[in-house]
């Protein structure tokens, strides 16, 4: 059997991704008032749940790939080996 | 009488069930989240809307700590220090301080061709400003030809103020320092959050501005100059016509600047009780001297012998970049005990680089103390327009043949692929704060290049209290 490209591995993967993200979520929208959001204020809801940990993520990345950026602005640069 | 009392207890239950919200310290990026920080209630009934405007805020000031060993096989070691202390001046300002110390130490490619069982003497020069001569060899890493030794240190900080102007209106100036032996940072960054909608939608507007001051060991060297020839006669004679192995540049410029210029778009939904969107456009615009000074390209040529360097240039990058990219995250909590957090992201740039990363953690409350978080990440990256692992000369020595205008063999910027798996446990403290250890892989591979893979291991303490 022939094996796929990598990058068909990673398209395959984002639409088994877009599709777990539609059907647990898109079919089921709610205009939710304030004092429903108790699951979402929870700690393991947050969009960044440590930013200590995001921090170093993106030092890391950001040293060792081309690509940078994404999630926000911001912090200083530098002369990364 | 019945119901002013009935708007009273309505009132009161309104703004203590806020106030449980708004339990859990949360960091900058959660700040388009808006309902659940610095949150406001605002309920639309005319009679009571002017008490229940009353903002609730995030009461509690934080200390957070980590500690990080980032470990390369063979190469970079970092240990990085970073504290960020957060205080609630009042009801509308919020101030966060960053302290960060890295040290590190060790080797990382220098862009020269890879060549297996190097040996002979190389000149080394380090990041921190030491050369010396070595003898190559590919027992010794550390001492390959391909490898350049460094040991540097960086001490960088910043200040956030979140400024909250109006009830649906936030505020956030920063700025930031970082400094390095051989390199020095300073930026600035403003931004703005609305939220409407309830607070379900939330919009950041936000840009910055980075200036960097390069000042490499030895002075700024000669973009595409001659490092270094052959001493082989034989080797120079396949030289191509535009090399010139007689010329001997002295660097007479101490450092260069670039600036960097972002500009940033986003918005939040909330779209269920469980589930939250964000959605990201991001612009970069870099001027200035973006060359890697450290980074050097191998001439070769494959008729002579593909394992011989016939001389040894220094890179030279184009002097803009601009960059964008599209950030998509989903975070969903479907059940008390499970919570996943699943972005990705698309970047491409001027440079023709063009890259996708997929980032997943699935976390597990194994009771109300204890958790367990899996990480998996994948990024591919294909290679800048002027990337290539040396300079082929093959066939090339006429006069036809000229200098690449731009050159560099920066794995960085060459095709390669980054994976990622790890897992973290963490504690919840109650009020006191939160704990947490994680251990993760990273694996880098390289397509268009003949250098070793990479691995590397993250281990990360964090520290987080209260008071």
């Amino acid at each position: 059997m022939r094996s796929l490209h990598p990058k068909k591995y990673f398209f395959v993967i984002n639409c088994l991704c877009l599709f777990f993200i539609l059907l647990t979520t898109a079919c089921d929208y709610q205009r939710i008032k304030p004092w429903h959001r108790d699951i979402l204020s929870q700690d393991r809801a947050q969009l960044v749940s440590d930013t200590l940990e995001f921090d170093a993520d993106e030092h890391i990345y950001s040293s060792k790939e081309a690509p940078k950026g994404g999630q926000g602005i911001g912090g200083g640069g530098c002369g990364c080996n | 009488m019945q119901l002013k009392r009935k708007f009273s207890v309505r009132n009161q239950l309104t703004i203590a069930t806020s106030a449980l919200l708004i339990s859990t310290f949360t960091p900058d990026a959660n700040a388009a989240l808006g309902a659940d920080m610095q949150a406001t209630d605002t309920i639309k009934s005319p009679k009571n809307s002017k008490k229940l405007n009353t903002k609730i805020v995030n009461d509690s000031d934080s200390f957070a700590i980590s500690s990080l060993y980032y470990a390369e096989e063979g190469r970079v070691k970092v240990n990085k220090m970073q504290t960020l202390i957060s205080n609630q001046l009042d009801d509308n300002n919020l101030l966060k301080t960053n302290f960060i110390y890295d040290t590190m130490t060790g080797s990382s490619p220098n862009g020269r061709k890879y060549i297996p069982n190097t040996s002979g003497l190389v000149t080394v020069t380090t990041a921190s400003g030491n050369s010396f001569n070595t003898e190559g060899s590919a027992a010794n890493p550390a001492a390959a030809t391909w490898l350049t030794v460094f040991a540097d240190q960086r001490l960088a900080g910043s200040v956030e103020w979140d400024h909250s102007l109006t009830s649906i209106l936030t505020t956030t100036l920063g700025s930031s320092v970082s400094s390095e032996n051989d390199y020095t940072s300073y930026s600035g960054t403003g931004k703005v959050l609305l939220e409407l909608n309830q607070k379900r939608t939330a919009f950041t507007f936000g840009s910055s501005f980075t200036q960097d001051t390069i000042r490499p060991i030895g002075g700024i060297p000669q973009s595409l100059g001659v490092l270094t020839c052959s001493d082989d006669a034989s080797a120079r004679a396949f030289a191509p016509a535009w090399l010139n192995c007689d010329s001997t540049i002295n660097s007479t410029t101490k450092s260069r600047e670039k600036s960097i210029n972002d500009y940033f778009i986003g918005v939040t939904q909330v779209w269920n009780q469980h589930t939250i969107f964000q959605l990201n456009y991001s612009q970069g615009k870099e001027n200035g001297y973006l060359t890697d000074p450290y980074k050097q390209a191998s001439i070769i040529d494959k008729e002579f012998n593909d394992e011989v360097e016939i001389a040894i240039l220094h890179e030279k990058r184009p002097d803009t970049r601009n960059t964008q990219s599209v950030f998509f995250r989903l975070v969903n909590a479907p059940t008390d005990s499970l919570s996943i957090n699943m972005s990705y992201r698309y970047f491409w740039d001027d440079w023709e680089i063009e890259s996708n990363t997929f980032d997943v953690r699935f976390r597990f409350n194994l009771n109300n103390h204890f958790y367990i978080q899996t990480h998996a990440r994948y990024n591919t990256q294909t290679s800048a327009f002027f990337f290539s692992p040396y300079i082929d000369v093959t066939d090339k020595e006429s006069d036809n043949f000229s200098a690449p205008k731009f050159f560099s063999a920066d794995h960085r910027l060459g095709d390669q692929t980054t994976t990622t798996g790890g897992i973290k446990l963490g504690r919840n403290l109650g009020d006191v704060g939160k704990v947490g250890l994680r251990i993760e892989q990273m694996r880098q591979r390289y397509t268009n290049n003949q250098i070793p893979n990479m691995k590397a291991w993250i281990i990360q303490m964090l520290l987080s209290f209260k008071f």
